[in-house]
């Protein structure tokens, strides 16, 4: 009898354990997996990829703002100002378009009434297989329909603590919750020391070149499969889409591999395709010398500052930049004349 | 399917266990049948191993029908010659098929548990041409071959142990005295695997990817702690075979003895992988001749043995190398007649700082990196690996409740603490308190026996996923 009696207690005292465990996680629900968050509880927003799912499905919004780290530093305050909207961020920190198309196409689904979507296009990820995905260990359980995987998010010691208990020890400390202006914001040192500092110049440079037939096709594919769906089954909602823009160094980067025309061919394909949707303004800031070659705005050869984005957000709101199907062609010879006849080895060695 | 899954925890098991117990329960009677269980074992079976790989269970069905009909081939003859010929004709057929599949083709279709399939078919031939007589039926042998929760990684079970137990009377009742044996000796495994090899792996990994960068502390922290993973890790998942298989009142062979407390290195191969050891012992050891033909032949075998194992445990240069390392040690040892044994602490110490650097061999991916990661040991300093390896372990959960439990003062004066700690605590497990084993047979239901495996699973489960947090090379 004591066999049975050990055992039968050992199963029920477990299962009591791991249904205190999962009933506090689903209640407090730190990546709103289940529900939108509760009144009373400061939640911390923190590591993107578990949590903007959960923003997209629950939270109330009418925009979205998204992309990868170069729109980490969107306000949405400013946003919600210029646009009068109101603006929830979705920043997916390295993404390539099938990330980041796919977490729309999940926000669509899941929310109605969406009335703009700000969506920064790397430029770094344009020549790029349309299937490509910088993650493997991607907490999928998270971003699909299935109940059953829901184990991994409902029995985990890493969200108890991270999620459950931060969320808890700022209700209790009075901390208040996480704006979307702060969310996955940052705050580093720009400047030429810091930007030369994070990449390696070479002494020579390759012979220009233009793209391949086989990068036409791959550029293409990657917009057709992940920009253009998005686009054309919402066609009531407007899309602000916008190449982020790099520093000089990043066009002495291309200048080193020889590829300044194929980066701007790449652009320009994109922006054909882009440009033949009436719900679409695309926006391109490379014709501005004054935010490109000051390394003051930026903090590595890549990144710009958080005022570049509230700069952004007002040539947005105001149509500066803007890229149409009548100025496009005069725009990608600007470029190409800016950039291939920038004297790059005098510049850095100022 | 793993046993450290919540797949297998919270469905597979349960749902397994049920359908057991209620077919054995409902057996009639007069007709005292146990064929329901059998067969509902071979499903699960069925659907634990093709849950990894649809292919897997089909070369497993494929591997028993050849070998159920060689050995029923063998059954009808009458002459020994005929007999013998037909079981080396099986011994090359299963030999061939993994050499096929993990040597010559090792990097396309690898099958998980085909080395230790391929063992038990040896063994299930073995047997039954030295006992002609070893009554049994389809069922009975595909039980054996099959059984879940040895399929993959052993403990290699002999056939005729295993089909001993699978011939009594109401074999698949519950008995709440092995469900509760076993699900302490699960308990026990979980943890062993999910918090600490686990934990080690991570050190493990930073280690062994970066190599050059070692130095003399952090070479030897990486070194134990793989000697730990390894051990955890193994005779974690040991443990939850013997006590997932004890719940279904069949007991497996036990496969560790608490290796690290060996004095020798033939005492080691006595307490580590025993199930492998007693294999090569009775299928190779002594039908070569064993120590019966004198010492020259003896050291040859026993060589023969350990190249064999090394080849064994994988394709490559470096466990060739590492099995006859052992080979060798063990000759020495048959040579000068166990000497280490007599004084126990120096035996212990130079066995387990052999088993140490040999494991490194084991686990590099080549014999220069090997020769790089001990020329290491020789550098002194700290650097980024330094780094990386007490940030892996202050990153730990449990690390930073103690932090924030009042530790956080002590970790930031010394960085290396937390390190060290966890590490000296992982070999202090492995070295003084009694094993797994052990414990079974002092087992006495007591609410601090239910506290201690409640804790375990529990503290297992939620740590089987976690955060995994996205480094982004330019931030």
């Amino acid at each position: 009898m004591k066999e049975k009696k050990w055992f039968i207690r050992t199963i029920l005292w477990l299962l009591l354990c791991m249904a205190v465990f999962a009933g506090v996680t689903v209640v407090v629900d730190p990546y709103f997996h289940f529900h939108a968050p509760l009144a009373g509880i400061s939640y911390r927003l923190y590591e993107e990829r578990y949590i903007n799912d959960g923003i997209s499905r629950h939270f109330d919004y009418d925009a979205i703002i998204t992309g990868t780290s170069m729109t980490q530093n969107f306000k949405t305050s400013e946003f919600n100002e210029l646009f009068d909207c109101n603006a929830v961020k979705l920043p997916y920190s390295g993404a390539g378009y099938r990330e980041i198309s796919e977490s729309l196409q999940r926000a669509f689904r899941h929310h109605d009434g969406i009335k703009a979507v700000l969506w920064g296009l790397d430029g770094t990820n344009l020549i790029q297989r349309p299937d490509f995905q910088n993650y493997e260990e991607y907490p999928s359980y998270l971003y699909d329909d299935n109940p059953f995987n829901d184990v991994s998010y409902v029995w985990n010691k890493e969200i108890m603590y991270h999620g459950v208990m931060n969320n808890l020890a700022m209700t209790l400390q009075g901390t208040a919750p996480t704006t979307f202006d702060e969310y996955s914001a940052w705050e580093r040192t720009t400047g030429r020391e810091a930007v030369e500092s994070s990449y390696a110049r070479r002494d020579s440079a390759a012979p220009d070149s233009g793209l391949t037939e086989e990068e036409k096709r791959v550029v293409e594919e990657n917009v057709r499969q992940n920009v253009c769906p998005v686009i054309e089954q919402h066609p009531d909602t407007r899309f602000y889409l916008f190449f982020t823009p790099y520093s000089v160094c990043y066009w002495d980067m291309c200048y080193q591999n020889g590829r300044i025309s194929a980066q701007i061919e790449a652009e320009k394909l994109a922006a054909d395709l882009l440009l033949q949707y009436d719900n679409v303004e695309l926006y391109c800031f490379y014709d501005d010398p004054d935010l490109i070659f000051d390394l003051d705005n930026y903090k590595d050869f890549l990144h710009y500052s958080a005022k570049v984005n509230s700069w952004i957000l007002q040539w947005i709101q105001q149509g500066d930049h803007r890229l149409t199907k009548e100025n496009c062609e005069e725009h990608t010879e600007k470029e190409k004349e800016l950039y291939l006849t920038e004297e790059y080895d005098a510049f850095f060695e100022e | 399917m793993l046993f450290n899954s919540y797949v297998f925890i919270l469905l597979f098991l349960p749902v397994t266990l049920c359908g057991l117990f209620l077919l054995g329960k409902t057996e009639n009677k007069r007709l005292s049948t146990d064929k329901p269980g059998k067969v509902w074992l071979i499903l699960a079976s069925a659907c634990f191993y093709g849950f990894l790989n649809i292919y897997y269970a089909l070369f497993l069905a494929g591997s028993a029908l050849i070998n159920f009909g060689l050995q029923r081939v063998m059954e009808m003859q009458t002459g020994k010659a005929r007999r013998r010929g037909i079981l080396a004709l099986g011994v090359t057929v299963n030999l061939a098929a993994l050499f096929y599949l993990k040597y010559w083709r090792f990097s396309s279709v690898l099958t998980v548990g085909i080395s230790f399939i391929t063992f038990q078919q040896i063994s299930y031939l073995a047997d039954c041409y030295k006992e002609n007589g070893l009554r049994h039926d389809f069922l009975d042998y595909a039980v054996y071959i099959s059984f879940f929760p040895k399929v993959t990684s052993g403990p290699i079970t002999q056939f005729r142990e295993f089909l001993q137990q699978l011939s009594g009377k109401n074999i698949f009742r519950p008995k709440f005295e092995n469900l509760s044996g076993g699900l302490y000796l699960f308990a026990m495994g979980l943890a062993k695997k999910v918090i600490l090899a686990d934990t080690l792996a991570k050190l493990v990994n930073i280690g062994f990817s970066n190599i050059a960068g070692l130095h003399t502390g952090s070479a030897l922290l990486v070194m134990l702690s793989y000697s730990l993973q390894l051990y955890y890790d193994f005779s974690g998942y040991s443990d939850m075979a013997l006590g997932v298989a004890l719940m279904m009142n069949i007991h497996l062979p036990v496969n560790f003895d608490s290796p690290y407390k060996a004095r020798s290195v033939s005492d080691f191969w006595n307490r580590w992988h025993i199930s492998l050891t007693r294999f090569f012992t009775k299928y190779l050891y002594i039908p070569l001749g064993g120590s019966r033909k004198g010492m020259g032949r003896t050291c040859v075998n026993i060589l023969i043995v350990f190249i064999l194992s090394g080849i064994w445990h994988g394709a490559g240069l470096t466990f060739l190398v590492w099995g006859l390392l052992h080979g060798l040690a063990m000759v020495a040892e048959r040579l000068t007649g166990r000497r280490t044994e007599k004084i126990p602490v120096l035996g212990r110490g130079l066995t387990f700082l052999f088993v140490n650097v040999a494991w490194v061999i084991f686990r590099a991916d080549s014999l220069s990196d090997a020769g790089l990661f001990f020329s290491r040991i020789l550098v002194p300093g700290t650097g980024a690996v330094e780094t990386a390896l007490a940030e892996a372990v202050n990153n730990l959960v449990e690390i930073r409740i103690l932090c924030r439990l009042g530790l956080q003062g002590l970790s930031d004066s010394f960085p290396f603490l937390m390190l060290l700690i966890v590490i000296l605590i992982m070999l202090l497990i492995a070295v003084i308190p009694k094993n797994t084993q052990e414990r079974l047979k002092s087992f006495s239901y007591s609410a601090g026996q239910t506290a201690a495996t409640v804790a375990l699973l529990f503290w297992s489960i939620i740590s089987l996923s976690g955060i995994s947090v996205f480094l982004y090379s330019n931030f």
